[in-house]
C-alpha cells in the first residue's frame, strides 16, 4: 500500500512538472507571487525570531522574566513609563522562585558621548549590576566582566563591545586603556561580541556598573528609567516569582495622588504588548494575546491579495485543462483522486516558490544587516525560521489549491471534454 | 447591449466575484498608501515655520527627577546657568530654552475647552524670550513675548495662524484673552495653577515634527528664564561654518556647569535627518511591498483575462461574423473589465469616503487627503486593470472570424 501510495505521488509530480513547462507563463507569475509574499512573511518571521527566539546573550532565555514598564494611575493622572530604582530596590529583591535578579538602566537611547581625536561618538551606555552577567551569556572577545566586588565598591571599570573598541581604540586590544564617560575616566576590562538592538535587555556600547554613578537622587525613584530582569530557577518558578511580584505590588507604597501600580514582571514579547498597541491596560495579566492575534490578522490580511491572486489563476488553469480531467473522469478517476492530483500540484508550486522566497528573503535579510539600520542586527534564515517557513508555504499552497481543485472535481466530464464550464 | 453584456457576466458570476474580491482588497492597500503619501507631498509643500542651518540642540536631563515629573530645587538655576555659559562661547549669536525641540518624537496635547463650547485640540510647548531670533519666526501679528509679559494673573501666549483663525476668526487675536471656559477647581494642578491666557503674538507656522508632520494647532507658553524656570533642550544659534571643534566646545562647556546632568550636544540638521528618514521608512517599506503586490496582481489579471479570452474565442468570432467590427468586440472586452473593476471599487470608495465624516482628528489625516488618496487609489487600479486587459483584448480579435468560428 505505502508502495503504491509513493507511486501514485511520484506520478503526480512528475505530471506536475509535465503541466508546469507547458504553460511556462502562469508558472512564472505564480512562483513571482508565491516567492514574493513568502520572501515578506519569512523577513517578517526572521526578525520576530531575532527579537524574541533563543540565541546569544540570551541562551537562558526561556527562564528570564523582566520588568520594563510601570503603570501608575490615579484620579488626575496616569503615568507610563520606566520603573525607577526605588521600586526596584525595594519589591524586587529576594523574589522566590527567582535564582538571580539584575537591575540595569533601561531605554537603549540614553547615550553618552565620547571625543576621540575631535570626532564625537555616541556609544549607549547601560549601567547595571554584577548577577547582570551571570544572567545573560555574553560572548567575550577579552577580559572579562566586573564582578561582585568591583561593583559594591563603586570600581570605575567598563565592558565595553567589539565594534565600539574599533571605534575608541582601533584593532587593537583594549584592556589596560581607558574610555572617559560624563567627566569620570573608566578602566576597560572586558570587551564582549556586539549584541543587537533588538534584545532590548542585554543591548548596550558600553556597561558599567551603577554604584559608579556621581548621584544618589535615582535610588529614591519610583519611576525612572530602570529595568529588572530576573533569571528563574525554572517553569514554576517563573510563575511563582511573577505572582509574589504581583501580590507586593498590590500592597506597595503609592505616590501621591496615586491609587494603582501596574508593573509586572513578564516576557519581552509581553512586555512590548504592555508598552506599546496595549499600554491602557491596568490589568497585571498580560496582554500578550490580543498583541499576536493583531500581528496574525495583519499576516492574514497582507496574504488575502495573493492567494485570491493564486486561485484565479488556478481556476483558470483548469478550464484549460478540462478536456484533460473530462477524459480522466470519463475512464472513471474518482473526484478526491482528482482533488489529490491538483493539490500536490499546487503544492509543489508554492514550494518552489517557497525556497525561492527563501534564498530572497536571506538576501534582504543580509541588506538590511549590512545597512545597519538597526544596531548589531544580525538577522539570519537558522533552521528554526525554515521550518516557519516550510509550514508557511505549504500552509499557502494547500488554502490557494483546494478551492480550484474543489471546483474541478464538481466539473461533470461531458461539460469538461466540451471544456465549458458555468 | 448593456443588458447583454451584463448577462453575459452574470453568467460567469463565480469567476467574477473571486476577479472582484482580488481588486478590491488590492484598492484598500493602494488606498491606505496613497492617503499616507498624499498626506505627506501636501505636508511637505507647507512652510514648518522656522529655520534650523547653524542651530544645534542641547538636550538636557538634570538629575533627581521626582515621581510626578517635578525637579528638585535649584534645577532652573543650573539651567540658566548654562544658558549663561553657553551664550559667551565664541560664534554663538543667540540661545534660547524650548520644553520640545524641533524634529523630537515627544509631543505634548491638550483639549481647551472654549466658551462657545468647542473643544480644540493644541499641541503646546514652551520657549524663551530668544526663540525667534534662534529659528528665524515669522510673527504675523503682534509679537513675541518678553520681560513685561511677566504676569501673576496671566499667562503669555503664542498661538500660530491655524489656531489664531480657528479661534478668533479673522478679527484678530493678539492682544485678546483666550475665550476659554476655566476647568474645575479638582482637575487643576496645584503645580500650576489655571489662569486666563493672553495671546500676546500670532505666528505664521510652528511645525515641531518638520516637514511631514500634519499642520495642526499650536501653542507656545513663555519659559521665563529670569524666574529659573527649566526649559529641557537649549537652542543655539551660531555663526555658519562653525569649526568641527565647536560641538566639543559646545559639550564640555555645558557640562562643566552642570556636572551631574546628562547632556547631548546635536546639531539640529541631524535631528531632522533622523526624523524626516523615520517618516519616510514608514512610507517607503509598505510602499514598496504594495508595488511588488500590485506587480503580481497586474500579472496574474493579465494570465486570467488571457485565459478567458482564449476560452471564448467562438463567442468573439460569431460577433464578428454577425457583423460587429473589431474595435466592438475590444470594446466590449475592456467595458466587461472596467464594470468587473466597480463593482470592487465603488463599495471600497463609498467606504472610504465615510472616514472625513468621522471625527479623525484634523492633526492625523485631514478629510480632503483621504479624499484625495482614495480617488489616486481607484484611478490607480482602473489603469492597472485596463494596462493588464490591453493584451488580451488585442488578442481576442486577432483571429479571423472564420477559424474562431472553427475553434476547439
Amino acid at each position: 500500500m505505502a508502495a503504491r501510495c509513493t507511486d501514485v505521488l511520484r506520478h503526480y509530480v512528475l505530471l506536475s512538472f509535465k503541466v508546469f513547462s507547458r504553460r511556462k507563463f502562469f508558472t512564472a507569475i505564480s512562483i513571482f507571487g508565491i516567492s514574493f509574499t513568502l520572501m515578506v512573511l519569512m523577513v517578517a518571521t526572521a526578525m520576530l525570531d531575532h527579537a524574541f527566539g533563543p540565541g546569544k546573550p540570551e541562551l537562558k532565555g526561556e527562564r528570564i522574566l523582566v520588568l520594563g514598564n510601570a503603570r501608575v494611575s490615579g484620579p488626575h493622572l496616569i503615568i507610563n513609563g520606566r520603573p525607577g530604582y526605588a521600586l526596584l530596590d525595594r519589591y524586587a529583591r529576594n523574589l522566590p522562585g527567582a535564582e538571580r535578579i539584575s537591575f540595569a538602566t533601561g531605554d537603549p537611547d540614553t547615550s553618552v558621548p565620547v571625543f576621540v581625536n575631535d570626532r564625537k561618538i555616541e556609544p549607549v551606555l547601560k549601567k547595571t549590576d554584577a548577577d547582570f552577567w551571570q544572567v545573560f551569556d555574553f560572548e567575550f572577545v577579552e577580559g572579562r566582566p566586573f564582578n561582585q566586588a568591583e561593583f559594591e565598591g563603586g570600581r570605575r571599570v567598563a565592558v565595553i563591545n567589539r565594534s565600539t573598541r574599533g571605534q575608541l581604540f582601533g584593532d587593537g586590544p583594549a584592556l589596560g586603556r581607558q574610555v572617559e564617560l560624563a567627566g569620570a575616566r573608566f578602566d576597560v576590562i572586558g570587551v564582549v561580541e556586539d549584541v543587537s538592538l533588538f534584545r532590548v535587555e542585554p543591548f548596550s556600547d558600553i556597561w558599567v556598573p551603577y554604584t559608579t554613578e556621581a548621584s544618589t537622587a535615582y535610588r529614591t525613584q519610583l519611576l525612572g528609567n530602570w529595568t529588572a530582569i530576573a533569571l528563574a530557577r525554572d517553569q514554576a518558578g517563573k510563575e511563582q516569582l511573577h505572582d509574589e511580584f504581583n501580590s507586593r505590588m498590590t500592597r506597595a507604597e503609592l505616590p501621591e495622588g496615586a491609587n494603582l501600580i501596574v508593573a509586572p514582571f513578564e516576557t519581552r514579547f509581553e512586555w512590548l504588548a504592555r508598552s506599546g498597541p496595549f499600554s491602557d491596560s491596568n490589568d497585571p495579566e498580560s496582554q500578550a494575546w490580543r498583541f499576536a492575534l493583531l500581528l496574525v490578522i495583519v499576516a492574514a490580511l497582507f496574504t488575502v491579495i495573493p492567494i485570491v491572486n493564486l486561485v484565479n489563476l488556478n481556476v483558470s488553469r483548469i478550464l484549460e485543462r478540462s478536456s484533460e480531467i473530462g477524459v480522466r473522469k470519463s475512464f472513471g478517476a474518482p473526484a478526491l483522486t482528482l482533488v489529490g492530483q491538483f493539490v500536490v500540484e499546487n503544492v509543489l508550486l508554492t514550494l518552489i516558490g517557497g525556497l525561492l522566497g527563501l534564498a530572497l528573503s536571506s538576501v534582504t535579510l543580509r541588506a538590511i544587516n549590512a545597512s545597519t539600520l538597526i544596531p548589531y542586527s544580525q538577522f539570519t534564515v537558522n533552521l528554526r525560521v525554515f521550518g516557519y517557513a516550510l509550514l508557511l508555504s505549504l500552509l499557502f499552497g494547500f488554502i490557494s489549491g483546494v478551492y480550484p481543485a474543489w471546483l474541478m472535481s464538481r466539473l461533470h466530464p461531458v461539460d469538461a471534454l466540451k471544456g465549458a464550464m458555468k | 447591449m448593456t443588458r447583454h453584456l451584463l448577462r453575459l457576466m452574470w453568467n460567469r458570476k463565480r469567476r467574477n466575484v473571486l476577479l472582484c474580491i482580488e481588486m478590491f482588497f488590492s484598492f484598500v492597500v493602494v488606498a491606505a498608501i496613497a492617503i499616507m503619501a498624499v498626506n505627506y507631498a501636501s505636508n511637505w509643500f507647507q512652510g514648518i515655520g522656522y529655520r534650523i542651518a547653524d542651530v544645534w540642540n542641547v538636550e538636557t536631563v538634570p538629575p533627581g527627577r521626582t515621581d510626578l515629573g517635578e525637579f528638585p530645587e535649584g534645577t532652573g538655576r543650573t539651567f540658566g546657568d548654562i544658558v549663561a555659559a553657553v551664550r559667551t562661547l565664541p560664534g554663538v549669536q543667540a540661545v534660547a530654552a524650548v520644553a520640545i525641540a524641533p524634529y523630537s518624537n515627544s509631543e505634548a496635547r491638550t483639549g481647551i475647552g472654549l466658551k462657545d463650547g468647542r473643544r480644540p485640540q493644541i499641541s503646546l510647548n514652551g520657549a524663551s524670550d530668544d526663540l525667534p531670533t534662534v529659528l528665524n519666526l515669522e510673527i504675523v501679528e503682534g509679537r513675541w513675548f518678553g520681560p513685561r509679559d511677566a504676569s501673576e494673573t496671566e499667562y503669555p501666549i503664542i498661538i500660530n495662524q491655524r489656531l489664531a483663525r480657528d479661534v478668533f476668526g479673522d478679527g484678530g487675536a493678539a492682544g485678546h484673552l483666550l475665550p476659554e471656559v476655566p476647568p474645575p477647581l479638582e482637575t487643576q494642578s496645584p503645580q500650576r495653577p489655571w489662569r486666563p491666557q493672553r495671546v500676546v503674538g500670532v505666528v505664521r507656522e510652528f511645525r515641531k515634527g518638520g516637514e511631514f508632520e500634519t499642520p495642526r494647532n499650536y501653542m507656545i507658553g513663555r519659559i521665563d528664564l529670569s524666574q529659573e524656570q527649566f526649559g529641557n533642550n537649549l537652542l543655539v544659534r551660531t555663526a555658519p561654518n562653525m569649526r568641527a571643534d565647536f560641538e566639543e566646545q559646545l559639550q564640555k562647556t555645558a557640562q562643566s556647569v552642570a556636572r551631574e546632568w546628562s547632556l547631548s550636544v546635536r546639531r539640529l540638521e541631524d535631528d531632522r535627518r533622523v526624523s524626516n528618514g523615520l517618516y519616510l521608512a514608514l512610507l517607503l517599506v509598505p510602499g514598496v511591498i504594495a508595488v511588488f503586490v500590485l506587480l503580481m496582481v497586474g500579472l496574474g489579471l493579465m494570465g486570467v483575462l488571457w485565459q478567458n479570452v482564449t476560452e471564448r474565442t467562438r463567442e468573439f468570432g460569431l460577433r464578428r461574423a454577425a457583423g460587429a467590427s473589431v474595435d466592438a468586440v475590444r470594446r466590449q472586452v475592456l467595458v466587461e473589465l472596467l464594470v468587473l473593476t466597480s463593482f470592487a471599487i465603488v463599495p471600497g470608495v463609498l467606504i472610504g469616503l465615510q472616514f472625513p465624516v468621522l471625527p479623525i482628528p484634523d492633526y492625523v489625516v485631514p478629510g480632503r487627503v483621504i479624499i484625495a488618496g482614495v480617488a489616486v487609489s481607484a484611478v490607480t487600479i482602473y489603469l492597472l486593470v485596463l494596462a493588464c486587459g490591453w493584451y488580451p483584448s488585442r488578442m481576442a480579435t486577432a483571429i479571423r472570424p472564420a477559424e474562431a468560428l472553427h475553434y476547439e
